[in-house]
């Protein structure tokens, strides 16, 4: 049976787990970190680099290190996030071909799915290296309050990766499940998962093994790096106040403000103050150096950011009001999420539920161990696991006047399917335009344009009495599809609704064997490394000899002295060239030489 | 499984945990699934408690299984169990047996279901006193599935031999049929020698399902029906033949099937159900017993009400309705059948899952709940109306009846017998149950009123089956308690003679004499 891994594709950092014979756990990655930075960059010399390596050098490196595409992923240029980004971010962001939204990082505009591919990409390869087995399937995560078109990016990321996507299951309900899992309760928690872009709360009832989804909410928008900002811009502001400069213009001081941010932030978790120091952080252009140095307390920046708890705070309010909860029903509320260390959250949390929140799940990791699970229990035969979960957003038709009629409501439980019957607004209408919107706004265009179609060749007949069966059905993999019926000739057109934002098929097709491209030079360049090192090291073993045996005249020694300096000669060629025949047969002669070379001067 | 009003203490050895426990939870007429699901500790233990149980006669079948005419060696513990006040009135349908599922394809004969192991005891060495006590172990309102086991022992049996009645013969035939001969059922399960005659009857009349069905449904029927007839009779030893049968029939126990089909108020045997053989015939990554189940379950989803779907009543709490949510859902959700070559079977399966779940839904939400009791009590003021008609109108009557057993059950649990009795004979009107005639003339006997009603509940009830023991019985106990102890005496010697002597009986008719005798 072929393993499945389970991705928690954060918007600051990933992680992935799996579970072996049962158990969960998560895979540390090289650096024996269990989570990995979902940063991606290109370097000067064009490659790639990912995680904890891109994240270091993405001081010197701003503009084309891409940090939290996850807040870009499945939007569409000129919606108010994209803005937003194009505002805040380093990196270019630039519009793609279908109005989606692409980073230009080099000579190369990378599509938001590819940069979330190579994030996805490492974290195969960390489990495929601790396993010692390829891996092509798995369970990725994404935030409750993730439309259709983000989660259909999302896949598509998989895609080109080369994962085969089974599920992609909704963070909180994720933790959820590890939090629930193997254990027999009968209980009705709440998930608040404060992560570093997105913050997402869920209901869930647990019982006899099934995760039955009662409600789920948040906001895309909110989450650590907005904590993050509002340190940056707090610390900005008062630069400005005292040397009339912007830091944030700059690219390089904004860097490295993002890092002093976050790392403040971190410490405020377990001390009242901490002192950011940024020397150098900008030069005037006379030549005058400015320096930053100031002392942050946790009050300040409790202050900073008290909006944003209260906006969390507000969220839950809502949901259990959408479920017909009263707090008092739930029986334990579990945090998931860096940020939900930060003691200010962690008391309104427990003001809001009114009970101390659950300290069972790491904050961290709980996301990609459920992931894991649900993988597990899609592809294992006998497994008592089943998730209920439920539509965040919901389903409907745009209707004459711009209106939005809802089909599927939101939170229903997936699979679901519903249809109603339409008429037609004109005498002698042709044909009827279905437009698919997902979302809450009574107009249409507000809401998320999913897809459209049309239904030809109507019988011509007054207004209002052609009559259109239109079904709408979300399958347990929350996608969508619609089909119109006349109910009277039976005609039938449908489509499953792909996100009109994302890829084509063809896009995604070339992204995928680019990848593959990539990944056969990233193996040869791995390899070619690997023949230049031992070059490298066989010739500094070659000159050392030689020193040792600089004073022997005697004919032995010379020759192998001339045969060793052919050999070297011959080896520093190849390195040159940098061609894999070239150093493998460097290397060859080089270690026979080596060999000679070192008889004869032990003989001495 | 019934109760039966035994003092505890007068138990021979002492009863475990569980054993109390179970007595504790068993009310009225109860299906060993259901116990099985409440118990909570697992099928296999509470299934050796209740046959304890069984033993000291604290419980006994549902159904009429008391009577002789049924009884079988292995059940001299049933029979002896004291029938001092039956309580019988199984208002709730108890599990169908699985079983024909498995003997459709299994040549060997197929001895009962997971019930049998309860009222059988030792895996039975002869077929036929098995079907036997299959037949009996069933609630009253699957009679039909009673035929069905029987049609695997072959009607040419001598013992099973007798006159035919073509009026129900034809029940067995589809599912909507039977559904609309909903009148005769009752008298089946109380007389199992007439279940086995109309089999004889369905089997000669194997020509006349072709106008029923159409030749591809034909098929497999007679196949299956044919095949038994090999082994047990062409067989040179058939006990032997018989042996394996109790092995095999348990895999379908371990699966759960009358648990999930028997949480649900089916109105169409699960027995009786003819799946489509083209489906039953594809190839992919279930079992046949699944097959038939989600074949089973989608076809019948349609026709029953949410509370009969979930198999709890009207006034169930959130709890109870989850729970059913649940069991339905571990069985119908996609998921469980992800990356399967399920075929058809997936779809309909989802189909489920989305009705279970639309169900679900509208009973969690009061006003959901609200508006949908109200177009269920007009869907049964309309047919109640119109009177008989169609199939779909038979299936709402049974809709209708259900619901106010529903009722009459919630009085009945608060108390009021007055009213439970009237809203049981409003259910009858419906759909005439033996049981629950019965179960008139026992609240009535006592609660102590109306009692001139009691005895003509009784007698109806004897007038469908003369030798019907508890009605004996409990007619007995009615002229007892009006004085008429001639009429008692002459009624308890019925049921006496009827029950061959049962000890219990016995007391009865003792007790009258001596009074007399006073």
């Amino acid at each position: 049976m072929q393993r499945v891994i389970g991705i928690d594709l954060g918007t600051t950092n990933s992680c992935v787990a799996i579970v072996e014979s049962g158990t969960p756990r998560v895979i540390s990655n090289k650096g024996g970190y269990k989570t990995t930075p979902s940063v991606v960059a290109i370097s000067e010399s064009g490659r790639r680099l990912v995680g904890q390596m891109a994240k270091r050098q993405a001081i010197t490196n701003a503009r084309h290190t891409v940090y939290a595409s996850k807040r870009l992923i499945g939007r569409k240029w000129g919606s108010p996030a994209v803005a937003h980004c194009i505002e805040t971010c380093p990196y270019e962001i630039v519009p793609g071909p279908h109005n989606d939204v692409r980073i230009k990082l080099r000579a190369k505009e990378y599509s938001l799915p590819e940069v979330s591919s190579i994030i996805l990409q490492e974290m195969k390869l960390i489990a495929e290296e601790s396993l010692g087995e390829t891996v092509e399937l798995a369970v990725v995560t994404v935030p409750a309050y993730f439309n259709d078109a983000q989660r259909q990016a999302t896949k598509d990321a998989g895609r080109i990766a080369g994962l085969e996507i089974l599920r992609i299951i909704n963070e909180p309900t994720a933790a959820a499940l590890a939090y629930g899992y193997g254990k027999d309760m009968d209980r009705r928690i709440a998930i608040y998962d404060l992560g570093g872009g997105t913050f997402d709360i869920s209901v869930l009832e647990i019982s006899g093994g099934v995760f039955d989804v009662l409600s789920t909410a948040g906001d895309t928008f909110l989450g650590g790096e907005d904590f993050d900002a509002r340190i940056i811009e707090h610390l900005a502001y008062e630069f400005a106040r005292e040397h009339r400069v912007d830091l944030r213009k700059d690219e390089m001081s904004l860097q490295r403000l993002r890092d002093a941010a976050e790392r403040a932030k971190i410490e405020l978790t377990n001390k009242q103050d901490t002192e950011i120091s940024l020397p150098f952080i900008y030069t005037r252009e006379g030549g005058e150096a400015l320096h930053l140095q100031t002392l942050l307390t946790r009050e300040t920046f409790e202050e900073l950011v008290a909006d944003l708890v209260q906006r969390t705070i507000k969220i839950c309010q809502a949901t259990l009001q959408e479920a017909g909860l009263e707090i008092s029903e739930i029986d334990d509320v579990v945090l998931v999420g860096g940020m939900t260390r930060m003691p200010k959250i962690q008391t309104a949390v427990k003001e809001f539920f009114n009970r101390e929140p659950a300290k069972s799940v790491h904050p961290d990791e709980a996301v990609a161990i459920g992931a894991a699970i649900q993988g597990a229990a899609l592809v294992e035969q006998d497994n008592d696991v089943l998730l209920l979960d439920v539509t965040p957003h919901s389903l409907g038709l745009m209707v004459h006047g711009g209106g939005f009629e809802k089909l599927i409501e939101a939170q229903s439980t997936v699979p679901t399917s519903h249809s109603h019957v339409f008429t037609t607004i004109r005498d002698n209408q042709p044909s009827v335009k279905i437009v698919v919107f997902q979302g809450e706004s009574p107009r249409a265009e507000e809401n998320e344009l999913l897809g459209e179609f049309v239904l030809h060749g109507l019988r011509p007949a007054p207004a209002g009495e052609v009559e259109i069966e239109v079904s709408f059905d979300i399958s347990a993999d929350g996608i969508v599809s619609v089909a119109a019926k006349d109910t009277e000739t039976g005609k039938e057109q449908s489509i499953t609704v792909t996100a009109t934002s994302g890829l084509t098929e063809d896009e995604i097709k070339n992204m995928i064997s680019e990848n593959q491209d990539y990944l056969v030079q990233l193996k040869e360049s791995e390899e070619i490394e690997k023949h230049r090192a031992a070059v490298r090291k066989l010739i500094r073993e070659i000159e050392k000899l030689a020193s040792q045996v600089e004073d022997d005249a005697s004919e032995n020694v010379l020759e192998a002295k001339r045969r060793a300096e052919a050999a070297v000669d011959s080896g520093r060629e190849a390195l040159e060239r940098d061609q894999m025949a070239a150093l493998q047969a460097a290397e060859e002669q080089l270690e026979m030489t080596f060999q000679t070379f070192r008889g004869v001067a032990q003989a001495i | 499984m019934q109760k039966q009003d035994v003092d505890y203490r007068s138990l021979t050895g002492s009863p475990s945990p569980e054993e109390f426990f179970l007595l504790s939870r068993v009310k009225g007429t109860v299906s060993v699934a259901q116990i099985c699901s409440v118990s909570g500790f697992g099928k296999e233990k509470t299934l050796a408690a209740l046959e304890r149980l069984l033993e000291f006669g604290l419980l006994v079948p549902a159904s009429n299984g008391a009577g002789p005419s049924v009884s079988t060696p292995e059940q001299a513990p049933v029979r002896s169990a004291p029938v001092p006040q039956p309580q019988p009135a199984p208002v709730r349908p108890t599990a169908p047996s699985p079983q024909p599922v498995a003997a459709r394809q299994a040549p060997e004969p197929i001895i009962g279901a997971d019930d049998d192991d309860l009222f059988g005891g030792a895996p039975a060495a002869a077929p036929q006193p098995a079907a036997k006590s299959r037949a009996d172990s069933h609630g009253s309102f699957v009679p039909v599935v009673e035929a069905r086991a029987d049609d695997l022992f072959e009607a040419d049996s001598p013992v099973f031999g007798g006159s035919s009645r073509p009026a129900r013969s034809r029940e067995v035939q589809s599912p909507s049929q039977s559904a609309t001969q909903m009148p005769a059922r009752p008298v089946a399960p109380s007389e199992p020698e007439f279940v086995i005659e109309h089999t004889a009857h369905v089997i000669s009349h194997d020509d006349a399902d072709d106008e029923l069905f159409g030749g591809a449904r034909q098929e497999p029927r007679s196949e299956a029906v044919e095949a038994p007839r090999v082994s047990l009779f062409d067989d040179e030893a058939p006990p032997v033949a018989a042996q394996p049968a109790p092995r095999a029939q348990r895999a379908p126990t371990e699966q759960d099937i009358p648990e999930v089909v028997g949480l649900c108020r089916v109105k169409i045997g699960w027995d009786d159900f003819v799946p489509d053989p083209t489906l039953m015939a594809l190839d992919v990554d279930i079992d046949e017993l699944r097959k038939r189940e989600i074949l089973f379950m989608y076809e019948n989803m349609e026709l029953m009400s949410y509370y009969e779907l979930f198999g709890v009543d009207e006034q169930a709490d959130r709890r109870e309705v989850k729970k059913a949510y649940i069991t339905l859902s571990k069985r119908y959700h996609p998921d469980l059948f992800f990356r399967k070559d399920v075929g058809e079977f997936g779809v309909r399966a989802e189909s489920l899952f989305k009705w279970v779940t639309k169900a679900f839904q509208t009973l969690q939400n009061p006003q959901k709940k609200d508006a949908y009791d109200a177009e269920l009590a007009a869907q049964h003021r309309d047919e109640h109306q119109s009177g008989l008609g169609s199939e779909a109108s038979e299936a709402r009557k049974e809709e209708a009846y259900s619901i106010l057993i529903g009722r009459a059950q919630r009085l009945e649990r608060a108390g009021d017998f007055s009213g439970a009795v009237d809203e049981y004979r409003n259910a009858l009107s419906f759909h005439r149950d033996t049981n629950v005639i019965l179960r008139c003339a026992n609240l009535l006997l006592r609660a102590g009123i109306r009692l001139d009603e009691a005895a003509m509940y009784a007698r109806a009830l004897l007038g469908y089956d003369p030798n019907h023991l508890e009605g004996l019985v409990v007619l007995g106990n009615i002229y007892e308690r009006n004085g008429m102890l001639e009429d008692a005496l002459d009624a308890y010697e019925r049921a006496v003679s009827v029950s061959g002597g049962d000890a219990s009986v016995v007391v009865h008719a003792e007790r009258v004499r001596v009074q007399m005798a006073q």
